[in-house]
């Protein structure tokens, strides 16, 4: 498929976003375009602030997809502050292991208007009273 | 089509298996040859809960596995095989159950056992077996991940012959 491969970026409490993808790394091998934001230490602004310069760091043409943990905490609030300066950006919350390795697996086949929803369907899915 | 993968892991069904060789080979069957498991359907429950979308899972026997029947599901299908350990992975040889190539993909520490690889600790009855396993003609070789590297085992356990 000719079209850029959409960048993950994790925007988590301390270290949650790095560990996931670790994770992932572990399941599926080493990922590229992969981006993780903590909000260690930053308040509201500042946090907007470090969305913004990882957005920076890839291709304007790469579509973005925007992982939060909590849709009611800091990152979900700063994740929806950000503009996507005319990018592609998607922002899904509830960030799981589920949910990313939909991601990871489908993202060069599927388009992100399919991807998403599978995305979720998958995170809500890995949810399960044993 | 012919047996996709055999991979000696302890863990069995997990996620590296589910998912990391599952979007790589895309399996219908993934088959647990172990006497063990056999016997205890509700252990060997917990993995096959692991199974991904689009394959089945089933827990057979090393005699089960001998049934020409077997290797005829095997073949009708996309199938990995998977051994807890190489004991089991020896005995199906030895029954004559043709296998190539063998993935050993995860062997965790235990008392008495030494690590080669982050994945893989061995002791010398494990290497034994698998210097047996290789007198067989079958490669065998660690690999984690499909994207990972594969490394031959040999300066591990010895020479096969």
């Amino acid at each position: 498929m000719n079209r850029t491969r959409p960048v993950a970026l994790l925007v988590t409490h301390g270290v949650l976003g790095e560990e996931l993808v670790r994770t992932v790394a572990a399941i599926l091998g080493p990922q590229s375009d992969v981006a993780t934001v903590s909000n260690s230490g930053l308040s509201a602004d500042a946090l907007t602030t470090a969305i913004e310069g990882r957005l920076a760091e890839s291709s304007p043409d790469a579509p973005v997809v925007l992982f939060t943990d909590l849709a009611a905490g800091s990152c979900g609030i700063a994740s929806r502050r950000v503009g996507g300066e005319g990018r592609d950006l998607r922002r899904i919350t509830g960030v799981n292991l589920p949910m990313l390795l939909e991601f990871f697996h489908y993202r060069d086949t599927l388009s992100l208007d399919e991807l998403l929803p599978r995305m979720e369907a998958k995170g809500k899915a890995g949810i399960v009273i044993l | 089509m012919p047996l996709l993968l055999a991979r000696i892991d302890d863990r069995l069904i997990h996620g590296q298996v589910a998912h990391g060789w599952g979007s790589a080979l895309h399996p219908t069957l993934l088959a647990i040859v172990s006497d063990s498991l056999r016997v205890d359907p509700d252990r060997a429950n917990l993995y096959l809960f692991a199974v991904p979308e689009g394959a089945r899972g089933r827990v057979v026997s090393v005699a089960e596995a001998l049934d020409p029947a077997f290797r005829d599901e095997v073949e009708a299908e996309r199938t990995i095989l998977l051994f807890a350990a190489p004991d089991d992975a020896l005995r199906l040889l030895e029954g004559g159950f043709p296998l190539r190539e063998l993935n050993l993909g995860g062997l965790h520490h235990a008392p008495g056992r030494r690590e080669v690889l982050p994945y893989v600790y061995l002791d010398e009855i494990d290497r034994e077996r698998l210097r047996a396993v290789q007198r067989r003609g079958v490669r065998v070789y660690a690999q984690d991940l499909p994207s990972n590297a594969s490394h031959a085992i040999d300066t591990w356990v010895g020479e096969a012959t």
